[in-house]
């Protein structure tokens, strides 16, 4: 039987008693309320550290703490191309007096503005920040049916994860990407990582060789060329011009996490000569084998290039044939300068 | 009287606040949403242009009967150029007849045939009839319309012609003497 209690508010100093008739109904009711209201499991207790971060979207420098990959073991399945926050140390979810009650963590991300962004996460530890032993879960953008991460987990305990992310698009103004992990199963509480990516070089376009030579001279034109005629390579109405193939052929390498992407060329001569260029694909990868169908083209304009890939997704290689056709016997040296651009 | 949360109204303002400031953030200096990468090709001068003949020698008596293998002698063929009664041409018999590539990626070239005689000058007319070559051999030209006769200087035999070719001649001579001593006809050709 309730005689009296001391309640306390914020500080130290006793109450005086309360008489007893109108304590048992106190009693009663925090009986009552205590019923009504399960006594708070530690579990409830979540956060997310960092809780921001910032990156910007450029494949040269994404920023402190991140990395642009073209391939990684914790990628999801699928993801060829991604931006990670992972060298700064992990996002760390820590779920404090967990207590016996078994818990689950879900996670669900938002972007503001709406952007398309793919984002992920990769379990890195429990307790530490190593790499992860196997591909990331693409987590939910829908709140309504987040990701489930962890399941039937008990008591405190800490998960590191490395968090993957991947902007689909060119960034043209800055975006907050934001994961709202949530502890299931207990009272609902929430933690969230907030990242800001910013626009940068959203693409880097890398070529290897990016500078060759060659004679007009249809009998020796050099290292990695050849006087070829009628070959199956050359454009429609082409029977005879100069290729770069016998060491290997060009490698146009896009790099990027953007989806859908073009990538178009023209060329320029320098001095103006009357001078005809034109690819044709050999292969992607690793791979520079005899192309398939006859070549393309390419613009000697550069407000109108020509489109040599469409839709594209991530980071990709691919290897042409150089297809050379001076029109004139030059006198003196020409340049002459292809320009790739993707986007 | 019902008025708004002081603390709402600050929530709203600052919200509208971060909103104009996120909108008003310029891109950074250095975002692209495009990427371009170079290819530098330098195409230095050399032998633009080649031009291959076959076969590259050729041996014919002059004798009306027998004149050698790929060689007839005719008194009257429909490729001969006119006022040639009688001459000898090679038409490689079972083989093609004279062929001449040429190796260029330009364009609007022309090609020109000049030709010699030795020991002694002036002994033999030379004429070329332009033909095709149909499976292994040529065709016989149906008439004079694609034949020329080679001047003591340079002949154009064509002209505006585009990227590398292989043209076929009949080879007409007609020795205007009977020689004693063995002659050697050198013809050249020269594209460019």
């Amino acid at each position: 039987m309730f005689t009296g209690c001391a309640i306390r508010r914020g500080g130290s100093a006793a109450l005086p008693m309360i008489p007893s008739r109108r304590l048992s109904v106190i009693a009663l009711l925090a009986a009552a309320l205590a019923g009504l209201l399960q006594p708070a499991e530690a579990a409830d207790n979540i956060t997310v550290t960092p809780a921001t971060v910032s990156a910007a979207e450029d494949v040269y420098a994404p920023g402190a703490g991140w990395t642009f990959d073209t391939a990684a073991s914790w990628f999801p399945a699928g993801w060829n191309s991604a931006y990670t926050y992972h060298t700064s140390g992990c996002a760390t979810v820590g779920i404090t007096g967990g207590g016996g009650t078994p818990w689950s963590l879900t996670a669900y991300y938002t972007t503001n503005p709406a952007t398309a962004v793919n984002v992920a996460v990769a379990q890195a530890g429990v307790g530490a920040c190593g790499t992860p032993a196997g591909p990331g879960t693409p987590l939910s953008a829908n709140s309504g049916s987040p990701t489930t991460l962890l399941t039937n987990q008990s008591g405190n305990q800490t998960t590191d994860y490395f968090v993957v992310v991947q902007p689909t698009i060119a960034l043209t103004a800055p975006t907050t990407i934001t994961i709202t992990f949530t502890v299931a199963g207990k009272s609902v509480n929430s933690a969230t990582l907030a990242m800001t990516m910013s626009p940068g070089n959203a693409f880097a376009v890398t070529l290897t060789p990016s500078a060759t030579s060659f004679a007009e001279d249809v009998t020796t034109p050099g290292p990695g060329w050849a006087f070829t005629t009628g070959a199956s390579w050359l454009p429609g109405g082409w029977n005879s011009a100069y290729t770069y193939y016998t060491g290997g052929c060009v490698a146009v390498q896009v790099k990027t996490s953007v989806q859908g992407w073009n990538l178009t060329a023209y060329y320029t001569t320098s001095p103006s000569t009357s001078i005809n260029l034109a690819v044709a694909q050999a292969g992607t990868g690793g791979t520079c084998g005899t192309p398939a169908g006859s070549g393309t083209p390419v613009s000697a304009n550069s407000g109108s290039p020509t489109t040599l890939l469409t839709a594209q997704n991530g980071t990709q290689t691919v290897n042409y044939y150089i297809v050379t056709q001076p029109a004139v016997a030059v006198t003196s040296n020409v340049t002459v300068t292809t320009t790739f651009t993707s986007q | 009287m019902n008025k708004t949360p002081r603390n709402t109204v600050m929530i709203r303002i600052a919200g509208l606040l971060a909103a104009a400031a996120l909108a008003a953030l310029p891109a950074p200096a250095g975002a692209a949403t495009s990427g371009s990468g170079t290819l530098t090709i330098t195409v230095t001068p050399g032998q633009a242009i080649s031009v291959t003949v076959n076969p590259v020698t050729l041996t014919f008596a002059e004798d009306v009967n027998t004149p050698g293998v790929g060689w007839t002698f005719a008194t009257g063929s429909a490729w001969f150029p006119a006022g040639w009664g009688s001459a000898y041409t090679y038409s490689g018999g079972a083989g093609a007849c004279l062929a001449i590539t040429v190796n260029t990626s330009d364009a609007n070239w022309g090609l020109t045939a000049s030709f010699t005689t030795a020991p002694l000058a002036n002994t033999t007319n030379v004429a070329l009839a332009k033909t095709t070559l149909s499976g292994s051999t040529c065709t016989a030209p149906a008439s004079n319309a694609n034949t020329t006769i080679l001047s003591g200087g340079s002949t154009t035999l064509l002209s505006g012609q585009n990227q590398g070719q292989t043209v076929y001649y009949y080879v007409i001579v007609q020795p205007t003497t009977a020689i004693t001593l063995n002659t050697t006809l050198t013809l050249t050709f020269t594209a460019q």
